[in-house]
């Protein structure tokens, strides 16, 4: 028996979800009974035991399934992150998105006891596996990618804001692993991880935006004839890094920041990665902006006035850093496409929730036709996307293209699973309490960073650009 | 008796209204991230009102939809209302429907009530739809004279506004009373939609709620009391139209919103694609400006072209009346122009990059103000299912 048929076996022998429901309720308009003669469920009971393993009605959720077919450490993740979500970012998704903006320095409570929960639970360590991280070594056979599309959608599904506000984390620390530098991981990762593990925050922010330069930074022609804004001068024992960064998600809030700077006189190609501390002379946190959404993790401008960084400071070496950029912009924008599917099924949940709910002239509304169309539609499209992710996170190996296409395939189609979810809801989709309207706003940002949509394409082109040129010669 | 304008009027008036919105609307919306407070919109209510821009005469022609019939008043109605929406959509929608009541209050004689209100001690707000969407294919029979029993019955479950039939509203926060429809009849008669004035001390539970878009005025979501029905009250005041002139005040009145809501999305979506244009002149990446890249024209191009094809549909619908003739082509010009609009105005938001999700560059305003425009009074899947049948019946 192959594993396949193991797990159809298996799914056969569950008790189905909803079977004391099928009983008692009628059907919805235009169906038959699942008691019914006529419906998949009865039929496929009288299919022969032959076909039973390929051909089968599962009352079981979707998500039950899906989580059933992933492989058995994944698919305990993938529960323990919906827990967790479900428990902590749920319940305080409406009221921290609705919450006043606080100026620097200042957060929200909530906030600081969900960093701290999340630090416990892992979740600032789970990059590296046990002892270092906290990634039991068994899920460490799978790649990263995955495992982070897996936590990321969950974590989104709840709440955009607290998502990016427990992921950009890793984006931070990921330079001290994508650069190699066994030294400098040492030196800042394992203490930070430490900190973490001990239920003390310590988060990083990654730093590569700044006011004159964002597609510039994420793509090669743009960066080639940028004149860098964040430039390093030598000094005696290190360097003193002068500019400005933006944009930088928890920039306000991490005590460690990797930050690209292009060293004096020099180019991007000279860009070099370095750690900045948030207590060192010189840096401060100039504004946290006013977002459209996601506002439960904050966008910070940063600036370095005359900041003195120790050599032993410097990722991966001097003139790296664009290498490295690079290399994360590889790895970062899967996860942003998983987002994207969280979002999706956020929206999905939340206007599933409604139709079966909301009743107009008698019934709810998911016995009209029209519903069950733009539902179908909905459900289709996420999970179209997240198939997609699943597939593309199955290796160790993350080329641009693959990345790119992810990014910015899934989060058009989320954006638009979002829209569809509050048009569903007519004129109660505006509504706040009633979720939709909250997961557009999130979602819309997914188009944007990371490389906006329109970079991304082009990054797709780039990967290929040899295939294309040999076509023409 | 409406004194019909000519082109000339029309020129001097748009002019008035531009200086009006220039002069006394624009200052106060400098900054798209800080909501405009409360006094604020009411001062700006009444400077409409001294303006003449909302009017409760149907004489003065620079008032909003003084009249259905004439098509260069409707044009002018329009055209305000894009010129005001351009600076703040919400304060725009808020005349829109000041003018709108006022149209239902003269069309349904309503004086008492108008002259209550013009002495500033009351506030109307109308609340046109039902609890939702646009009850499917009976709101379209109804409007048709084609009704069965089965419409009967959604329609008064759609505008029954009980506790499980909550209502959504948009309105400034000091409104008093409540201009809304109601179901009368039976099923063996033909049924009639009349309007209901209702109080809000008295008369309906409400929550204000927090919204996608339109910030600066209230959301609502509303139900009359459980005891409270529209036959039992002494405190409603119900009108007594005929079936026929039921059918025909319902489809101009919902032909008036589409046309506010079309056009207000439209103002909005022409300032988002200035905003847009010129931060793509501006703003260097990749080496030049970045309105030398394909993709940034595409962008802007989804932006135009939504403007400027809804224009056109608008412009043409204003060459007719709107009466029940008009229904068919107004509804189907919402039902195209909205998703279109939204789409232009996102692509605009993304011209900006990261800046265009700050709440201070007023891009993502626009997108919110579009989406909660877009899902009022039908969206175009209902929209959809709404003229389908008006083709049905026809
Ligand atoms: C909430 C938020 C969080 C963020 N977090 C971080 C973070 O943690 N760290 C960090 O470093 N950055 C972060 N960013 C920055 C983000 O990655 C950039 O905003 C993004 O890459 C776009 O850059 P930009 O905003 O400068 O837009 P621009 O580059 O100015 O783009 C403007 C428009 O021009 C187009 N365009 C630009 N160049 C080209 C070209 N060559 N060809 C075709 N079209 C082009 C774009 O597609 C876009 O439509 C964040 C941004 C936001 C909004």
């Amino acid at each position: 028996m192959n594993a396949q048929t193991k797990i159809f076996e298996r799914l056969a022998n569950d008790k189905p979800l909803f079977a004391s429901h099928q009983s008692v309720q009628k059907p919805l308009d235009g169906y038959v009974s699942t008691s019914s003669l006529y419906s998949t469920r009865r039929a496929f009971e009288q299919i022969s035991s032959l076909s039973k393993p390929i051909i089968q009605y599962n009352p079981m959720e979707v998500w039950e399934q899906d989580t059933r077919r992933l492989p058995r450490q994944l698919a305990k993740y993938r529960r323990e992150v919906r827990d967790f979500s479900v428990q902590h970012l749920q319940p305080f998704a409406q009221e921290i998105d609705l919450a006043e903006h606080l100026p620097v320095g200042l957060s929200h409570p909530g906030i600081d006891k969900l960093l701290k929960l999340a630090a416990k639970k892992g979740f600032f360590s789970d990059m590296l596996p046990k002892p270092l991280g906290s990634v039991p070594l068994l899920r460490y056979r799978y790649p990263l990618a995955w495992q982070q599309a897996i936590k990321v959608e969950e974590l989104a599904r709840s709440c955009g804001g607290l998502m990016l506000l427990l992921s950009a984390h890793n984006l931070g620390i990921a330079p001290l692993l994508m650069s190699g530098d066994l030294g400098a991981a040492r030196r800042f990762l394992l203490p930070a991880l430490k900190e973490n593990n001990s239920g003390e925050p310590h988060l990083f922010a990654y730093g590569i935006t700044e006011p004159a330069a964002g597609s510039d930074v994420e793509e090669g022609h743009g960066a080639s004839l940028y004149k860098p804004g964040t430039v390093a001068k030598r000094v005696s024992g290190g360097w003193k890094i002068t500019g400005r960064k933006c944009f930088i998600s928890g920039g306000d809030i991490a005590k460690s920041m990797t930050i690209f700077a292009a060293l004096e006189g020099e180019g991007i190609e000279s860009w070099t990665c370095f750690l900045v501390r948030k207590n060192m002379p010189g840096f401060s946190v100039v504004r946290n902006e006013l977002k459209m959404g996601m506002r439960a993790s904050s966008a910070a401008e940063l600036e370095f006035d005359h900041v003195f960084v120790p050599d032993s400071h410097v990722i991966g070496g001097l003139r790296n850093g664009w290498a490295i950029n690079r290399s994360i912009l590889n790895l970062s924008r899967l996860p942003v496409a998983a987002m994207a599917v969280g979002f999706a099924q956020g929206a999905t949940d939340a206007a599933m929730d409604f139709v079966c709910r909301y009743k107009l002239g008698g019934k709810g509304l998911i016995h009209y036709q029209e519903t069950q169309l733009e539902l179908a539609q909905m459900v289709a499209d996420t999970s179209a996307i997240r198939s997609l992710v699943w597939q593309s996170s199955q290796s160790w190996v993350s080329t641009q293209g693959k990345s790119a296409l992810n990014k910015f395939y899934c989060t058009d189609l989320a954006v638009k699973v979002c829209e569809r979810a509050m048009d569903m809801m007519s004129n109660h989709g505006g509504l706040h309490c009633n979720s939709a309207e909250k997961a557009f706003r999130d979602a819309r940002l997914t188009q944007i960073f990371e490389g906006t949509n329109q970079i991304n394409r082009l990054a797709l082109i780039e990967d290929i650009q040899e295939q294309l040129m040999s076509k023409m010669s | 008796m409406f004194q019909s304008l000519s082109q000339t009027d029309i020129v001097s008036l748009n002019d008035h209204v531009e200086r009006f919105s220039e002069g006394a609307i624009a200052p106060k919306f400098s900054q798209p991230e800080t909501l405009i407070s409360s006094d604020n919109i009411e001062q700006l209510i009444n400077s409409a009102f001294e303006q003449g821009l909302i009017s409760a005469e149907c004489s003065e022609g620079m008032g909003l939809w003084v009249t259905t019939e004439d098509p260069l008043q409707i044009q002018f109605s329009c055209q305000a209302l894009r010129k005001i929406a351009s600076i703040n959509p919400g304060i725009a929608y808020q005349f829109h429907q000041l003018a709108l009541s006022f149209y239902l209050l003269r069309e349904l004689k309503k004086t008492g009530a108008m002259d209550i209100v013009l002495g500033g001690e009351e506030q109307p707000a109308v609340s046109l739809q039902g609890h939702f969407g646009l009850a499917r294919y009976s709101l379209a029979r109804f409007l048709k004279g084609a009704t069965n029993s089965e419409d009967y019955d959604l329609l008064s479950d759609y505008f029954g506004h009980g506790a499980s039939q909550q209502s959504t509203l948009f309105a400034h926060r000091s409104w008093t009373h409540l201009l809304t429809p109601v179901v009368v009849g039976d099923h063996s008669s033909d049924a009639t939609i009349q309007f209901e004035w209702l109080d809000r001390a008295n008369l309906i539970h409400c929550t204000e709620g927090h919204g996608h878009g339109l910030n600066e005025l209230g959301h609502y979501l509303w139900h009359r009391p459980s005891n409270q029905t529209s036959s039992n009250s002494e405190a409603m005041q119900c009108s007594t139209l005929s079936p026929a002139q039921s059918r025909s005040l319902y489809s101009r009145a919902l032909q008036i919103q589409w046309m506010g809501l079309s056009n207000i999305a439209l103002g909005t979506l022409e300032h988002a694609y200035t905003l847009a244009n010129d931060y793509s002149a501006l703003r260097v990446q990749g080496g030049c400006t970045i309105n030398q890249h394909a993709a940034v024209r595409n962008l802007l191009m989804d932006a135009k072209s939504a403007y400027s094809t809804t224009h056109s549909l608008i412009e043409l619908a204003c060459q007719f009346p709107i009466n029940e003739s008009s229904l068919a082509d107004i509804s189907n010009i919402r039902m195209k122009a909205h998703p279109m609009i939204c789409q232009g105005a996102n692509q605009a938001l993304q011209v900006f990059g990261g800046m265009g999700y700050m709440q201070d560059a007023g891009l993502e305003k626009v997108v919110r103000d579009c989406t909660q425009l877009r899902l009022m009074n039908g969206t175009p899947m209902e929209l959809s299912l709404f003229i389908s049948e008006l083709e049905q019946c026809r």
